[in-house]
């Protein structure tokens, strides 16, 4: 990997997710807090998992069985975390008290969906750095990848990959996060189901005897496919609507109309 | 805040730790896919003294080029003019690694280093010969200045070139196929005359040295203290001597003007990379005679000593010699300040030994590769009519043993030899010497100091059929039968020079079986028998690790070499007597420090069983071999007074050598663009979201728990 | 701080001490008079103290100017001549590097 690359890939895999830490979260003190607890959640299903992976020695080199469970553990570790931000609403609402008027609840509080998307995105971009950054970090070298035979593809595939990841995350949060708030499980079972099913399909990217070479292709477009129904269903979810777009796409007319 | 921030530690404590303990267990890295790592440590190294650095060194982060296999001429055109995947790294066969072809590549802009393969090296490959030294070895430090006779003909001075690229010696096959048919053919060999394009096959070389400049900048910098830490540029080349006297002249007694007969021989030799100093013809030859020589003039020691008015015989093994001398030019600076041969302490010590004490000096140089099957013996021009007797002497006994001496008709230059720093001491023709060489003019050597400098090319090589090493070792060979001519020779020569003696005992001859196993042991395996039986037993299991012989190079002056203390033993094991003792009180216990005593492993009880540590006491004593340029008492040297040796060896982390894919420079900028393009994109897009979210997220209807606090903070 | 908040008296005296902590070799300090003042000096409207304001800010900006050519120019210099000096060269060094005159 050359450094160019190196920059190219990390650009693509986290530029969409900095941008969003950017403009979203870093200003408030809050937002970042939960963030890095909904990070440190995902860590501890990731520890889960290879403990795991780590005690049934005979399934070690059987990706397929770590897979399927690290997913479970994922989707339990994300429920454990909305239990978690329910039972400590009272408490972020002292904190997150800025102005004396008591009566006021601060509008990270009263929208839900913004903790939802907190902590989906500190979800997406924990498990989006542990995916890539063993990948970047043996980049930094000179060479780039395909004197075994490898495609030369893999580390833009890895990146787009990671992005995908990072943005299905936040948005399987928003979902998953609505879903028990409203007691609509078919959200939770759509999250679920999909989580496996695209963690599933990058199974393809490992070569395997009957087929040397590595099927990116075959992940990355369905898993952007997913991203994109889940990206508009989280939008809706979230209040969004075509005609929101417009208004919002109508610049300072719309705004006005809306005041 | 402050309860934030401390949360927020925590967390991270937390999250740091955790990722720690997951990144032990990973199973494959993704830089085993990209990078075929090869195993050499053969790399071309950095060396400098008083005005210059030669030799090679990468760029710090290492030096990557395109793989390209040189075998026509046309390959030469394509790498520096035509090819368009450079920066390149060619790959050359032995024969195609001449002093002009490196330095053609090395100038170029297009080359970033080269690798040569020296693998199954056969010197036939380079019927010119090959040697990284000069045409005129060692000039300017020996008794003649300037070169006035290039002794050194094969000898281009490529070491003594500052290449300022890589350059690594492929020697396990192994590694030639890693680079050769899984990079150079499959991804950059040309397909039907025509080349290939990018993505092709790389080859990394690091081999990045601390030192620059020269000699006086690098040891400056070593001693500064600049950052808090001490760093070391580079060392001073240098290792020890090993000599002994027959007679132990006690410190209570005179000692003579004019009677000590000193025989010499150098030890060290060098080629152009590291681990590859074999060093046969240059240095194995003189070595395995000298120590014959003095097997057989020890079993005379007792008559020589007790004779009042014989002399006394100091031989001496120089290291360092192959870089202007450093060896032989301490042992004279130590002379000079009257403490040689050292002595740490106790009440009997070795009288000194001085110059004026030096009755005649005789070196054997390299004696492998005889020139009309005769040894040549070079005189110093103003000392010729003294030795008028002593080649007499030596030519009659030679007959006698089936060895013929003449007289080299270069009559006003010496070859490159230790004699050299004591002749330009001794001032004009006042040290009757010779020094013992095989060539009558130039060297027939043609692979002086180099990697080609082997076994085979002295015929201490075995038939084709004997793979057995117990056979080997104790094989006769042509130059064993030589060497062994030539050591007793010189053996009753000594005696007489020593007593005056003309008729020489029976017993005075040098024994083929020891000259046949001290070739196997220095130029075929050094896990032998005579290296095990003189070796301390706390060295062996080390001894036995290494497959391979040791190498001749000096090195630094920190530790000392194997070839130095297996030279040591073994003198001690020939010239030693063995001695009652124990492994705790084999050492000097009555003061006496004439002596040495060497705790060997000693005989097998039985055939491959276990040993029967002895005790041998003997004279044969290290003395230190470190340029007087960087001697303790040595105050204010002029670094460009040319006077001593100033040669250091740079320092250097590691050296790497591994092979890869690189892409095309489009491919790189087309990822690089499309990177930043998502960054902008997503950047735009998001301040977009966030400033517009009131819009975005509003709906009609939301549910109470949803809503949307108008009285937004 | 808020400079709003502040006396105008008290910026003046604020102002001076920042020129003058900057003489003991801390150009940074006029860096910082030069930016945070300028406003005060340059685009408030007038009152009483500001001209000593702007006089200081002046000055603190050409201080700043100074020292920044100064250390740009010793920089250029010592990069470029470091190996010709020898010894002294060495000498002056923090980080020697490794492989270079």
């Amino acid at each position: 990997m050359t450094i160019m690359e190196f920059f190219g890939c990390t650009f693509i895999a986290f530029g969409p997710p900095f941008a969003m830490f950017l403009f979203t979260i870093a200003r408030d003190p809050l937002r970042v807090i939960v963030l890095i607890a909904s990070g440190f959640f995902w860590l501890l299903s990731l520890l889960l998992s290879s403990l795991l992976w780590f005690a049934v020695v005979p399934l070690r080199d059987k990706l397929v069985f770590g897979l399927v469970f690290s997913v479970m553990f994922q989707e339990a570790f994300r429920f454990l975390f909305y239990k978690l931000l329910r039972k400590a609403d009272d408490g972020l609402q002292k904190v997150s008290q800025v102005t004396e008027a008591e009566h006021v609840t601060p509008r990270d509080i009263s929208n839900k969906h913004i903790m939802a998307y907190v902590s989906g995105l500190g979800f997406g971009i924990l498990s989006g750095a542990f995916s890539i950054v063993n990948v970047l970090a043996d980049m930094a070298g000179p060479g780039t990848i395909g004197i075994l035979g490898d495609s030369p593809y893999f580390f833009l595939a890895s990146a787009f990959l990671t992005l995908c990841f990072i943005l299905l995350h936040t948005f399987w949060g928003i979902l998953f996060f609505n879903g028990l708030d409203k007691k609509r499980y078919w959200m939770i079972a759509y999250v679920v189901g999909t989580h496996m099913l695209v963690s599933c399909l990058t199974l393809l990217n490992k070569p395997t005897q009957s087929q040397p070479e590595p099927l990116y292709l075959a992940s990355i477009i369905p898993g952007y496919l997913v991203l994109l129904v889940t990206g508009v269903l989280a939008f809706r979810t979230a209040g969004g609507s075509l005609y929101n777009i417009r208004a919002a796409c109508s610049c300072r007319k719309g705004r006005f109309d809306i005041d | 805040m402050a309860t934030h921030s401390r949360q927020l530690y925590l967390l991270l404590t937390l999250i740091f730790l955790l990722s720690h303990c997951i990144s032990q267990v990973r199973p494959k890295r993704i830089k085993d896919m990209i990078y075929i790592p090869l195993e050499a440590q053969n790399a071309c190294f950095r060396l400098l003294n008083a005005t210059n650095q030669i030799g090679c060194s990468s760029a710090q982060a290492g030096n990557t080029g395109a793989v390209h296999y040189m075998q026509t001429d046309d390959d030469m055109d394509f790498v520096l003019k035509t090819g368009t995947t450079n920066p390149y790294i060619p790959i050359l066969d032995a024969k195609d690694f001449t002093t002009d072809k490196v330095l053609k590549l090395a100038k170029s802009d297009r080359v970033n280093g080269i690798v040569v393969i020296s693998v199954n090296l056969t010197t036939s490959d380079l019927p010119n010969g090959f040697s990284a030294d000069k045409s005129c070895p060692n000039e300017g430090y020996g008794n003649h200045q300037g070169c006035d006779k290039k002794w050194n003909a094969a000898g281009h001075g490529m070491l003594f070139e500052d290449l300022d690229i890589p350059i690594f010696s492929l020697t396990a096959q192994g590694d030639v196929d890693k680079i050769l048919t899984r990079c150079w053919e499959p991804f950059n060999k040309p397909i039907n005359g025509k080349a290939r394009t990018f993505p092709v096959c790389a080859v990394q070389l690091l081999s990045p040295m601390f030192a620059a400049k020269d000699a006086e900048t690098c040891i400056r910098r070593s001693n500064l203290i600049n950052d808090l830490s001490v760093t070391i540029y580079c060392d001073p080349l240098g290792d020890k001597n090993v000599v002994t006297t027959l007679k132990a002249i006690p410190s209570n007694e005179t000692r003579p003007p004019k009677s000590v007969i000193v025989v010499a021989t150098r030890v060290d030799s060098f080629s152009m990379f590291q681990n590859e100093f074999p060093s046969a013809d240059t240095t194995v030859t003189g070595i395995v005679t000298l120590l014959a020589t003095a097997k057989a003039l020890w079993k005379l020691q007792d008559f020589i000593a007790s004779q009042k008015s014989s002399k006394d015989v100091m031989f001496a093994f120089f290291q360092g010699e192959a870089f202007d001398y450093i060896g032989s030019s301490r042992m004279l600076y130590e002379m000079k300040k009257n403490r040689f041969p050292a002595a740490t302490g106790g009440n009997v010590k070795l009288q000194t030994i001085d110059m004026k004490h030096i009755a005649q000096f005789v070196e054997l140089s390299q004696v492998g590769l005889r020139d009309q099957d005769s040894l040549w013996l070079h005189v110093d021009p103003k000392a010729h009519n003294q030795t008028v007797d002593m080649l007499a002497k030596l030519k009659k006994y030679g007959a006698a043993s089936n060895t013929t001496f003449n007289e080299s008709p270069v009559a006003d230059s010496l070859p490159p030899a230790s004699l050299q720093t004591f002749l330009k001491e001794a001032g004009d023709g006042s040290l009757p010497s010779f020094v013992v060489t095989d060539h009558k003019e130039a060297f027939t050597n043609k692979f002086y100091n180099s990697r080609l400098d082997v076994a085979s090319s002295i015929g201490a090589d075995y038939p084709k059929d004997m793979n057995d090493t117990n056979e080997q070792y104790n094989a006769n060979t042509t130059q064993s039968e030589r060497i062994t001519g030539l050591a007793t020779a010189l053996a009753q020569y000594l005696f007489w020079a020593a007593t005056g003696n003309e008729s020489t005992p029976e017993e005075l001859q040098a024994d083929i079986e020891d000259v046949n196993h001290m070739l196997f042991c220095f130029l075929h395996s050094p896990h032998c028998e005579l290296f095990n039986y003189t070796i301390s037993p706390d060295n062996a299991d080390a001894l036995n690790k290494n497959k391979q012989p040791f190498p001749f190079y000096v090195t630094v002056t920190s530790s000392t070499n194997q070839v130095t203390s297996l030279i040591q033993r073994v003198l001690g094991y020939f010239t030693g007597k063995v001695v009652n003792g124990s492994a705790d009180n084999c050492k000097v216990t009555d003061s006496d420090e004439r002596y040495s005593y060497m705790w060997m492993q000693g005989p097998m009880k039985t055939p491959g069983g276990s040993r029967e540590a002895v005790c041998y006491k003997n004279t044969v004593k290290l003395s230190v071999a470190e340029s007087p340029a960087f001697a303790d008492d040595m105050e204010d040297y002029d670094w460009n007074s040319r006077k001593y040796s100033t040669w250091t060896e740079s320092r250097w982390d590691t050296f790497t050598i591994r092979v890869f894919m690189i892409p095309s420079k489009q491919f790189q900028t087309q990822v690089l663009s499309t990177g930043v393009i998502f960054l902008v994109v997503s950047l735009v897009f998001m301040y977009w979201v966030n400033a517009k979210a009131d819009i975005l997220f509003t709906r009609t209807g939301v549910s109470r728990e949803y809503l949307v606090n108008p009285a937004d903070t | 701080m808020d400079l709003a908040k502040v006396k105008d008296e008290d910026k003046l005296q604020l102002c001076r001490k920042y020129w003058i902590g900057g003489f003991v070799f801390l150009p940074f300090l006029w860096f910082v008079n030069a930016c945070w003042f300028f406003n005060e000096a340059f685009r408030k409207p007038a009152y009483a103290e500001q001209k000593m304001i702007r006089s200081y800010v002046i000055r603190s900006m050409i201080g700043t100017v100074v020292w920044v050519g100064g250390v740009v120019a010793w920089v250029t210099i010592f990069q470029l001549k470091r190996a010709s000096w020898g010894a002294a060269g060495d000498s002056i060094s923090f980080v020697i590097p490794k492989g270079y005159a």
